[in-house]
Formats: C-alpha cells, sequence, structure tokens
C-alpha cells in the first residue's frame, strides 16, 4: 500500500515532467524565434540587450495615433538597437479589462498607456505605477502645457505624463450641411432643429458611440457648462459639494438632455454602436455630425477615407443654449490618455529612458501633430502644413477662454463611473425621467 | 406519410434551412464589398468588384496563419488530455470499488455548473503564480479542467450500459487493470469518446474569454481573439472584418462536415443514455 | 476480480490528475473569491479591510441591477425550454419523419450554427440587426414590413428579446442533435403498437415519444437552465449587458464590476452568489424534473 502511492507517486511526477517539457518547448521555441530574428539586425553586439515590454490602446498601427506611436517606437529601437520593444495592443474596452488582470498578478510590464483620472487611481492603489518627478519633466525639451497633470495626480503626486490635449467638438459634414440646405447650428436649438431636417431627409443627424456610454456624460457635461457657465460644477457634484438633483442648471441640462433624446438626435443604432461603428456612420457620410474628441483630426489626412469626406469635414464648438450663462468658448477640455512606468519593471533604467524619450516634445507631441492624429499636450509648432482640420481643431484649444479640466465621469471613483454611465444607459435606453437621470446620479456621486 | 404532406414538409425545411444559414450566406456577401457598398440598400449584392483585398488584409494582418496553428494545436492538445482524463474518471466512477467515489464525482461534476467567469481573475493569478500564464499549458489547462466535468458526464453515462462481462472475462484472462481501460474499454465507449471531442473541440475552438485574459504574447494568440483584434484594428473597414470572420468559421465547418456522421452516430450512441 | 477493481494506485491514477486540475481552476479559485468577498477590495493587490457580510448584504438587498440580471436569466432559460426546446423536439420528430437523403441534409445544415465561434456570431448579428446597414431591418422593408423596423438590441424593450432569438439561432442545432439522437433509440415497434391503438398522427408523438424522450429532455431542460445563467459572451460582446441593463446578466455584471468598476470584492461576492444560483437551479431542476436518469 505504502510502496503503491510512493510508486505512483513517482511515476506522476515523471508524466507531469513530462507533459510540462513537452509544452513549454513548443511555447519556447516561439518566442526563440522571434527574439532571434530581431538581434540579428543589432548593429552593437556588445550592447546589453533589453527587450522592453510596452501595452498600449491602440491596435491600428497604419493610421492615426497608432502610426505615431508606432513611429517614436521605431525612432528609438533605430537609434538603440540594443533595444527591443515587445509591444502588446488591445482595443480600448478589451485594454483596460486586460490592465486589470495584469495589475491584478503584477505583470512585468514596462510601460503602459494609463487613462488618467478614476482608471488610474486605481493602479496607484495598487502600487502599479511608478511615481514620477515633475521637476524632471520641466523645461524645453517636454514644454508640457500648465495644468495637463490634473488627472495624473494623486496625494500631490505625479503618477503619468499625458500624452494628448483632449476635448470634445461636433465633428461634421459640410457637404452633407449644404446638399440638404441645412445651417450649421450655433444654438442648441437650432442643432435639434437641424435634427429633425435631417430625420425628415432620412440622415442620421448624429453618431455617437451610445454603447461605451461616456459620450452621452461628456454630452450632458457639455450642456451643464452651457447653461451654468460654471466648468466646477459638475466637477463639484461627483465630489457632492453640488447637488445633482436641487441644482437649477443640472435640471434645466438634463431636460435639454431629453430634448435630445427625444428629437432622436443620435443615429438610429446608436445604443448599440462602439466607437468604430459610430466613426463609420460618420466617415461613410452617413451621418451629418460626430460627437467626439479633439483625438480625431486624422480623419482629414486618412487615405482610406473617400476624398469626398476628407475635404468636407469640419468641426463645430458645441452650441450654446438659449438663456445660459456659458459662452462657446468654454471649452470641455481634459488630459485623458497617457503613459505611465510599471513598478514591477524588469529593466526600470531602460524602461526610464524609454518614457523620457517617448514623452519628448520633439517625439510624441511632434509626431501626432505632424501626423495630424491628436491634439499634444505639448507645446507644438504649426508646420504650416496642417489639415484644414487640424487648423479648426487647434483654434477651438486656442480661443477656449476657460476649461474644465477634467471629465465628470472621470472625476471621481471607478464605481462612480460605472453607475453614472448606467444612469446615461437607463436614460437613453428606457426612457427614465430626467428628474430620475439626476436622482441617479446624485446616488451613484453619494455611493462611490 | 401522404407524399403531399412529405412536400409541405420539404418546403417547410427548406425555409428553415434558408433562415438557418442566411446570415452567414449575408456575412460573405458582405465580405466581398468595400465599406461604402455595406449601405446600399439591397439586401444581398452582387459586389461590383469583389475586394479580394479584404481578404489578404484578413490573412496578413488578421495573421490568420499563425493563430490558425495555435487554435489546432490548443485544441489538439486539450482534445486528447480531455478524452483520457475524462475516460479513466469516469471509469474510476463507475467501475472501481473505492470510498470516496460518489464525492468526488459529485464534485467533479459541479464543474458543469460552475461559471468560469465567476472564477477567472483568480484563476488569472493562480496560473501565473504557477508561471503558466502566456505559455500554451497556460490555456490548455483551464480548457482541459472546463471540459473534463461534461466529459466524465457523458462516460460514466454510458459506461454503464456496457455490460461487465467483458472486462470480468478480460480478468480471468490476467489482463491488468490498466488494459481493460485503455485497449478494451476505450475502444467500446467509442462512440461517447467521439461527442466528448466534438463538444470539447467547438468549445475550446470557439473560447474568447480566456483566451484574451491568459495570453498576452502576439506568438501564441488563438483565431477567435484575432477576429477581436482586428475588429480594433481595422475599426472602420466592415468588409475586412467580414473578411476575417469568414476565415475564422472556414475550418470549424470543414472539421464539422468531414466528421459530420461520426458526431450524429456517436451523440445517438452516447447522449441518449445521459 | 475484486482486486482489480480495487487496485488503488489505479484508481490514484485514474482520479488524481482530473482531481487536480479541477482543483486548480475551480476549487482553490473559490476559495480565493470567498476570501476577497468579505473584503472591500478595489482590485486584487490594492489595500482592503474585512467588512463582513456588507458585501452581500448590499447585493441581496439593495442592489437592484443584481436581482435584475438575475430575472434575465430566468427569463432566459424558460425561453430556451418552452420556446427552444418544443421547437427541436418538434423538428427533431419532423426530421425522423422525412428520412432519406433530405433527412440527412437538413440535418447538417440546421447544425451549422452551432460551429461558428461566438465571437464571429455576436459581431455578426450585431451587423444583421444594425439600423442603417443590417440585412434585417431592410429585410422587413422589402416584405412591406417597414413599420416593423427598430433598432432591435439597441432598445430596452426588444433586447432581451431578440437576445434570445441569436441565441437560439445559435444553439438550436445542439438541442435538435439531441433529441434527434434520441429518436433514434425509440425502436419502431412502439410506434406500431401505439398506432394499432388507434392513436395517429400528431397524438402519436405525444402519446409515444415524449414520454420516451424524457431521460434527454431532463438532461436538456438542467443543461438549458445552466446556460442561461451562465450566459456572458454573446451579451458581453454585442450589448454588454445594456441598453439600460435591459439585457444584464450575472457573468456580464460580475466581470464588470471586477474590471470595469473596480469593485473587486464586491464582485467576489456577486461570484460566490453566483455558483450558489447555479448550484441551486441544477438541484430545483432536478427535481422538478424528477428524474433518475441523471445524478447531478
Amino acid at each position: 500500500m505504502v510502496m503503491n502511492t510512493k510508486a505512483t507517486r513517482n511515476l506522476l511526477l515523471i508524466t507531469a515532467l513530462a507533459a510540462v517539457s513537452v509544452l513549454s518547448a513548443c511555447g519556447g521555441n516561439d518566442q526563440n524565434e522571434s527574439a532571434g530574428s530581431t538581434n540579428g539586425n543589432s548593429a552593437d553586439p556588445a550592447a546589453e540587450q533589453v527587450t522592453l515590454r510596452v501595452f498600449s490602446n491602440l491596435p491600428d498601427r497604419k493610421s492615426g495615433q497608432g502610426l505615431a506611436e508606432q513611429m517614436v517606437i521605431d525612432n528609438y529601437t533605430k537609434e538603440n538597437p540594443n533595444v527591443k520593444i515587445e509591444l502588446e495592443t488591445l482595443a480600448e474596452e478589451p485594454f483596460k479589462n486586460k490592465l486589470k488582470a495584469y495589475m491584478a498578478s503584477n505583470e512585468a510590464l514596462d510601460i503602459t498607456m494609463v487613462h488618467g483620472g478614476a482608471e488610474l487611481n486605481t493602479l496607484v492603489q495598487a502600487g502599479y505605477v511608478k511615481e514620477l518627478d515633475p521637476a524632471g519633466y520641466e523645461g524645453e525639451t517636454y514644454n508640457f502645457l500648465p495644468g495637463v497633470y490634473k488627472s495624473f495626480t494623486f496625494n500631490d503626486k505625479l503618477y503619468g505624463l499625458p500624452r494628448n490635449s483632449d476635448y470634445e467638438v461636433i465633428y461634421y459634414n459640410q457637404k452633407i450641411f449644404a446638399d440638404n440646405g441645412v445651417n450649421v447650428p450655433a444654438t442648441y436649438a437650432e442643432l435639434l432643429d437641424a435634427a429633425k431636417q435631417f430625420r425628415d431627409k432620412g440622415i442620421e443627424p448624429m453618431s455617437v458611440n451610445g454603447k461605451d456610454l461616456w459620450s452621452f456624460a461628456a454630452f450632458f457635461q457639455d450642456l451643464v457648462i452651457r447653461v451654468s457657465g460654471d466648468q466646477s460644477l459638475m466637477l463639484d457634484a461627483v465630489e457632492q459639494k453640488k447637488n445633482f438633483t436641487t441644482d437649477e442648471s443640472f435640471i434645466t441640462a438634463a431636460k435639454l438632455l431629453g430634448e435630445a433624446r427625444d428629437a432622436k438626435l443620435f443615429q438610429e443604432s446608436f445604443m448599440t454602436a462602439d466607437y468604430g461603428a459610430s466613426q463609420n456612420l460618420f466617415t461613410q457620410g452617413k451621418a451629418a455630425m460626430w460627437y467626439m474628441g479633439s483625438w480625431e483630426a486624422g480623419m482629414a489626412t486618412n487615405e482610406s477615407l473617400s476624398e469626398d469626406f476628407r475635404n468636407n469635414v469640419a468641426v463645430l464648438k458645441f452650441p450654446v443654449v438659449d438663456g445660459g450663462k456659458g459662452k462657446d468658448t468654454d471649452l470641455l477640455a481634459w488630459n485623458g490618455g497617457g503613459y505611465s512606468l510599471v513598478s514591477s519593471s524588469k529593466h526600470p533604467e531602460e524602461a526610464k529612458k524609454f518614457f523620457d524619450y517617448l514623452m519628448q516634445a520633439d517625439q510624441w507631441a511632434k509626431t501626432v501633430w505632424d501626423t495630424g492624429a491628436a491634439v499634444p499636450a505639448q507645446k507644438y509648432e504649426l508646420t504650416g502644413t496642417e489639415s484644414g482640420l487640424q487648423k479648426q481643431l487647434t483654434d477651438v484649444l486656442t480661443g477656449a477662454t476657460t476649461t474644465a479640466g477634467s471629465l465628470g465621469l472621470d472625476y471621481g471613483t471607478p464605481k462612480f463611473k460605472d453607475d453614472g454611465q448606467n444612469a446615461f444607459g437607463k436614460f437613453f435606453a428606457g426612457g427614465s425621467t430626467p428628474e430620475e437621470l439626476l436622482a441617479d446620479l446624485q446616488k451613484a456621486a453619494e455611493s462611490q | 406519410m401522404t407524399k403531399s404532406t412529405k412536400t409541405i414538409l420539404w418546403v417547410f425545411f427548406l425555409v428553415v434551412a434558408l433562415v438557418q444559414l442566411f446570415p452567414l450566406i449575408w456575412l460573405v456577401d458582405f465580405s466581398f464589398l468595400s465599406s461604402n457598398e455595406f449601405y446600399s440598400s439591397s439586401i444581398l449584392k452582387w459586389p461590383s468588384a469583389p475586394q479580394w483585398q479584404n481578404y489578404i488584409n484578413a490573412w496578413v494582418d488578421g495573421k490568420f496563419l499563425r493563430y490558425f496553428i495555435n487554435s489546432a494545436f490548443i485544441t489538439t492538445v486539450t482534445i486528447l488530455l480531455t478524452v483520457v482524463l475524462s475516460l479513466t474518471l469516469g471509469y474510476a466512477f463507475t467501475r472501481m470499488d473505492w470510498k470516496f467515489r460518489s464525492v468526488f464525482f459529485t464534485i467533479i461534476l459541479l464543474g458543469i455548473m460552475i461559471p468560469i467567469h465567476a472564477t477567472l481573475l483568480p484563476n488569472f493569478a493562480i496560473f501565473k503564480a504557477l508561471g503558466l500564464t502566456d505559455s500554451y499549458l497556460g490555456l490548455i489547462l483551464p480548457y482541459t479542467a472546463v471540459s473534463v466535468p461534461m466529459g466524465t458526464f457523458i462516460l460514466t453515462g454510458f459506461l454503464r450500459s456496457i455490460p461487465k462481462a467483458l472486462e470480468e472475462s478480460a480478468i480471468v484472462d490476467g489482463a491488468n487493470i490498466y488494459r481493460i481501460v485503455f485497449q478494451i474499454i476505450a475502444p467500446l465507449t467509442a462512440p461517447a469518446l467521439v461527442t466528448v471531442v466534438v463538444t470539447t473541440f467547438l468549445n475550446c475552438w470557439n473560447e474568447f474569454i480566456m483566451a484574451s485574459t491568459f495570453l498576452s504574447k502576439d506568438a501564441l494568440k488563438t483565431l477567435p481573439f484575432s477576429v477581436m483584434n482586428f475588429a480594433g484594428q481595422y475599426s472602420s473597414d466592415y468588409g475586412s472584418q467580414f473578411a476575417v470572420m469568414v476565415l475564422t468559421s472556414i475550418p470549424a465547418i470543414v472539421i464539422y462536415a468531414i466528421f459530420n456522421e461520426q458526431i450524429t452516430k456517436g451523440v445517438t450512441a452516447g447522449a441518449v443514455k445521459g | 476480480m475484486q482486486k482489480v477493481f480495487n487496485n488503488k494506485m489505479a484508481i490514484f491514477l485514474f482520479v488524481f490528475p482530473g482531481i487536480l486540475l479541477f482543483s486548480l481552476t475551480f476549487l482553490v479559485p473559490i476559495v480565493l473569491s470567498t476570501y476577497y468577498s468579505f473584503r472591500d477590495t478595489l482590485a486584487p493587490g490594492t489595500p482592503s479591510a474585512f467588512i463582513g457580510f456588507a458585501n452581500y448584504t448590499e447585493l441581496l438587498f439593495h442592489d437592484t441591477r443584481f436581482w435584475l440580471a438575475l430575472r434575465n436569466a430566468v427569463l432566459l432559460g424558460l425561453g430556451f425550454i418552452f420556446i427552444q426546446h418544443p421547437i427541436a423536439i418538434f423538428f427533431a420528430i419532423m426530421l425522423d419523419r422525412l428520412g432519406g437523403k433530405a433527412e440527412k441534409w437538413f440535418r447538417t445544415i440546421f447544425f451549422i450554427p452551432c460551429v461558428i465561434s461566438v465571437v464571429v456570431i455576436s459581431k455578426m448579428w450585431l451587423s444583421l440587426l444594425d439600423p442603417t446597414f443590417g440585412a434585417f431591418n431592410k429585410l422587413l422593408d422589402t416584405l412591406g414590413l417597414g413599420f416593423l423596423k427598430h433598432a432591435w438590441l439597441g432598445d430596452s424593450s426588444t433586447a432581451l428579446v431578440t437576445m434570445l432569438f441569436i441565441l437560439i439561432w445559435a444553439g438550436f442545432g445542439w438541442g435538435l442533435l439531441f433529441y434527434y439522437a434520441g429518436l433514434k433509440g425509440i425502436p419502431d415497434e412502439m410506434y406500431e403498437a401505439a398506432s394499432l391503438d388507434g392513436a395517429s398522427g400528431f397524438k402519436l408523438q405525444l402519446r409515444i415519444t415524449v414520454p420516451l424522450l424524457s431521460p434527454v429532455i431532463t438532461v436538456q431542460i438542467t443543461l438549458a437552465m445552466i446556460t442561461a445563467l451562465k450566459q456572458m459572451e454573446t451579451v458581453f460582446l454585442t450589448t454588454n449587458g445594456g441598453p439600460g441593463d435591459s439585457t444584464q446578466f450575472l457573468a456580464v455584471y460580475l466581470y464588470n464590476k471586477a474590471f470595469s468598476a473596480s469593485q473587486y470584492g464586491y464582485a467576489n461576492a456577486i461570484s460566490i452568489l453566483f455558483i450558489v444560483v447555479c448550484l441551486l437551479a441544477t438541484y430545483l431542476s432536478n427535481k422538478l424534473t424528477r428524474s433518475d436518469a441523471t445524478e447531478f
């Protein structure tokens, strides 16, 4: 009996070991293969070979920000042949989930893309990202615009650097407006009127990525700013310094939001449309407008889109509200995306070197501007070759008289974001009243 | 059955079959269109110029071959492990004589009920601690674990219907237990094993939540994941997205076409015994 | 003889690897989950405190979304049982009557959606039902039913029914295959005997076939209930629980709580209750169908 179990154990062990070695051999081969092929190009065999792991939310490497990111990576590996950058990219939503899994297991990434605000806060609490010294990023080399660290600072400590200046605008197709004799709206009432005219003609007025829900919250915040003229009202309410349900501006804004819903401002499929779907509708000329952030300047230069579209895409500031205190130069701007260094990095020094390189004003900021992919969070020079769309976007930013600094949704905890998004989902899909929306938001703010 | 009712039945089935297949036909049709043709008003559309480029994009940028090989390897090993484990477990639960038999049997069967999504995150942490994430094994082991309960369930049901006489005479001939299980019982349970193979194949081949959570290295990723990834890369190019979806579906359909008869026979012989 | 079936080493060899694997992927994670479910963890790795049953009381008594998710799962399960399975049984009987080459062809065709990856199915249906370029609304237009045009998955009043429809489309083949297999196991003499008694047509089927299929039906109903409860991928990839929670399911809710809302402790409490619900449902479904053929 005793003999038996012992023999059994040994046998099992052998079988298990055999199985593991066979399987890991298969996995191992792969890595050697890929590592070998790049190492072959290395010019300086003396320098220590380092592989940095970078995690990004930009899977499209051929256009837009993904292209810009790739160009900087290529620049760096060309200058530093001993460094190999192993890049993993996932689309936005899977990216966020995977990053949580990495955080849970303390995966040894070197650099990761992060979303400022609530998302980054969780990473900071888990100790997954490294603190940065702001002093190291002052001066000409980096040239960050003032106030851009807001969503990356927790307890007065900096944990990441923003890559863009983000602000919400309305992209619109001039040709669709002209062809249908619809005036470009300057007030909210005109916007809803335009929606009606487009609807009557069977054209989708405005495309929005309703499945992702955050655009609704941004739209609402835009309305709150236009009604109240107060950039911090929404943020204060998230922090419970103001009350969603009793403040007049919120009540008015929620009613206006309800009007947009009832006027069918958004495309028919808006609740199932993800980012790509909503963009597609607009870029294929099926929707007259698209409510989105400033990071889509690349549309004007994207060769895979029709020339007709590229020549006609333009930018509109969020319209003013009749009787509202806000001006159209009060901009809902913030710094959302950025990069952080990961604490569990196996090559902290090399990682920091690349990170600093990436964030230099003449790398990411310049590249992303030159490729027309986004508006940087750093000072950039106009080259004169900008597309019309880029110039319009710059004008919106430079003409802004006030900015918000953060999206309301990202200003609270992740739980607030989740509950808040759900409140907007209920409002748009289930037809709850403006009062119910505000009550839900208030509850979300209180229970975060 | 009269001839007329048979005809009615025929027509009825034909209509249902068309409804069943229509989404797939539509998918294939539209995978040949360019993005702007998507918005035309016709239900099916003969492409003005078939967009083979969509398939080139899918094949090259979708890294079809790489992911296909990964899927094939992971699925094959999982199936082998599942079959062996289900057979031995099933045999131990039905034929062998031991103390905690029914307790362990119940525990294993609980695996059918327990949702993998409930255990996904701790699972990831455990596999990570064992150094199994980011390897083929990191998917093969959980896939096997998820497939074994159902396999055991199917096999125990089938084994109960096989008379013990064969084994008894084998023992009289001096065969040991391993010979009995792998040389005598295994062939007898072939129909049930086919069912196990098929269900395991379909589950693993198409699984994506674990694949996307457990794997980071691009070189290891599986087919369903490529559809997800590709949708991010080509978010505004529906035609190419459809092409990668068509490509991904083809292997499973081909395998199904080949094993169609065995599957039905296997299920007929095996599953009914429940 | 008994010695062979008593062989301790063989039993160990047969059982241990399976149990070990099972423990790694199910039991240990459940223990970990239970631990986290009593803490206010934001995410694994962050500092947390013991909070007793707070997560559970919040879930059971204050969280309407949890109950909504559970209700949706039950509705989906009932949809499977009372719509999908009767259809599958009906088709199995008809197929069996049809015979010949056609029988084989139709059987093959009906099963094809079952071999398609859930990722493809989800994305495909999302596109098919898209109000702007999807074929479904165009089809309604062509049939003169334009007034029915609708954002099927985008409206909370139709989203769940649409989801059921998609899942039936995708899973119908499995039910059909199992019932068909069950029918093939019924000897022809049974029918002959019954028709001598004067039963015919539909009555014959009802009296003979359905009772004889009951072991299959029992297993299938239990599995249908579990499938409904465990529903995740299709929902996750199409509506992600929306719009407005109308297609919220436990697995999706738990996934989003753990990943998006950074309420890891809370999500683990959902996990534990989720498992309890699944086990309970299996037990009930077995009790209700009073089966002695299964041994869950």
